[in-house]
């Protein structure tokens, strides 16, 4: 509820929304865990350290001395940059928001995306036992007209997707 | 928490600078040159190249041709040359090789230029590449970045911001 | 609608899009034009003619002369024709034209090759080359003691100067063959062979 933004941008929606997810869950007795971003973290300032030493090397003895190194670093950056890539595309995917319920114990896992110019928050939930549920969410729905996200709205709207999960469940 | 956060954008900065320096690297081990885009300094090619303009150089030849345009450095000097070989004197196995050249737009050769009196260039250790692709002006950005000391700031600064605001 | 930013990212990217597919289209049909119908790199003619070698010493650094003993120095006067109007199109922003000599020493261990004289054309009206008893443009001496005795082939060789894009380059063998007289009065500073 900080600052007004731009709803007519359906990725800055989408950022926003996505960026509120963690305090929400938080509500609902949701911890939040670090597991892929961590590993994403780890593995891009891998990238960067190689990067650097790369760069360090060529400005403290100068291109020709240190060509056999050069050529390792580099390959190492663009097998890092290609493990970077497939973990982001096939691991990761669209991944926002992973959390454990503090209660129960029950693990879920949020993945989002949007459509250029249209106006849905593609949600899907997913939990531990396998389950998961794609819905769409309007953005008019949780935002105002000048542009500030609705969280007590945008709130309800989650913990009726956990119910409809849950429900899935019992079936 | 925020930490995450504030990591997963710094990484976002890192991959603007390292993408760009990296790919120069790759591109200097592949042409075997410690530059292989340069930016014309002078007006001694001209007209064939004015100042600002980008090229784009290859060092993997064993031996340089009469007419071919190289870029050489002569020891003591910071700024390399790019000048035409005029003549060019190697031994049959390609040992060695010796070159004079001259700007297309000077009226005397470049002996005057050389280091230490000497009257050649070594092939295998002043040239740093030969010429081989060209393109006009667009390196007037980097002219203008390294003789203005705001500038180089300036430069990074926008990187930075953009990397940081600009999001998918 | 959109931020000021994102326009502007959007405009730039179409930009460098459309620049890349342009130059690639540029140096494609430049280089095709080149090679059809008529292959530039092998249809070529050039013709020199009655090659009038002088010969004289010089003892200038800027003339090969080490420690001041004196250097062979060699000029030429020269006719030449050729027509090299087939290497101007919408891509070419110069042609440098440029006469050479090859030749080795003795033993064959030493390959050389020599400009006497070049040329830069920006124009494809001037691209008709056709001089008579021209000078050549330098003095050259060779990289061992002597010149005297080696025997020159001579070609002409050109470069196309793009607007954008790779830099071309080509010969044409002229099939003339000179040998370097063998005596030069070391009391004359310039003086003509024969």
């Amino acid at each position: 509820m900080s600052k007004p933004i731009n709803v007519y941008s359906i990725s800055e929606v989408a950022l926003s929304l996505d960026e509120s997810l963690p305090d929400i869950f938080g509500r609902l007795d949701y911890k939040q865990t670090f597991r892929l971003i961590d590993q994403k973290l780890i593995i891009g300032y891998s990238i960067a350290i190689v990067a650097a030493t790369s760069f360090i090397l060529d400005k403290k003895f100068g291109h020709n001395e240190v060509i056999p190194y050069q050529t390792a670093l580099v390959s190492f950056y663009f097998i890092l940059s290609i493990i970077f890539w497939y973990f982001k595309k096939y691991v990761e995917k669209s991944t926002v928001y992973e959390g454990t319920n503090t209660k129960t114990g029950e693990k879920i896992s949020v993945k989002t995306s949007y459509v250029e110019a249209e106006p849905f928050y593609n949600f899907v939930l997913s939990n531990s036992k396998g389950k998961s549920l794609n819905v769409k969410l309007e953005i008019n729905k949780v935002f105002n007209e000048p542009g500030f996200l609705q969280t007590n709205l945008f709130y309800e709207w989650i913990n009726t997707q956990l119910q409809t999960l849950d429900a899935k469940k019992n079936e | 928490m925020n930490l995450r956060l504030e990591l997963t954008k710094l990484l976002n900065l890192c991959f603007v600078f390292s993408s760009a320096y990296m790919f120069w690297q790759g591109l200097s081990l592949v042409a075997n040159t410690h530059s292989p885009i340069v930016v014309v300094l002078s007006g001694s090619m001209e007209p064939a190249f004015q100042r600002g303009d980008i090229l784009f150089l290859w060092n993997r030849n064993q031996a340089s041709n009469v007419g071919d345009i190289v870029v050489y450095e002569v020891d003591g000097k910071q700024i390399p040359i790019v000048h035409r070989v005029l003549r060019e004197h190697h031994s049959a196995n390609f040992e060695k090789q010796y070159l004079l050249t001259k700007g297309d737009n000077n009226a005397a050769n470049d002996i005057s230029l050389y280091a230490n009196k000497k009257i050649y260039l070594n092939k295998q250790k002043d040239i740093v590449g030969t010429v081989k692709g060209y393109f006009p002006q667009l390196g007037y950005v980097t002219i203008w970045v390294s003789e203005n000391k705001y500038a180089k700031f300036a430069l990074l600064g926008l990187l930075a911001l953009s990397s940081l605001v600009g999001g998918e | 609608m959109f931020s000021l930013s994102q326009r502007f990212q959007v405009l730039i990217n179409q930009a460098v899009t459309f620049s890349v597919f342009i130059i690639a289209f540029i140096v494609a049909t430049s280089y095709i034009d080149l090679i059809y119908p008529n292959n530039v790199f092998n249809t070529g003619v050039a013709t020199v003619n009655s090659i009038k070698p002088s010969l004289s010493l010089r003892t200038s650094r800027y003339f090969g002369s080490i420690n001041s003993k004196p250097k062979e120095n060699v000029r030429l006067e020269f006719d030449l024709d050729s027509d090299l109007t087939n290497l101007f199109n919408w891509n070419t922003k110069q042609v440098f034209v440029y006469l050479t000599a090859e030749y080795n020493n003795t033993k064959n261990t030493v390959i050389n090759e020599v400009t006497f004289w070049d040329n830069i054309i920006t124009k494809q009206e001037d691209a008709v080359l056709h001089l008579e008893k021209a000078k050549s443009k330098y003095s050259v001496w060779d990289i061992s003691e002597q010149f005297s005795g080696k025997s020159l082939k001579f070609k002409l060789n050109w470069n196309i100067q793009p607007w954008v894009g790779p830099l071309t380059y080509g010969e044409i063998d002229t099939g003339y063959e000179l040998v370097v007289p063998k005596k030069v009065e070391e009391s004359s500073k310039k003086q003509r062979v024969n």
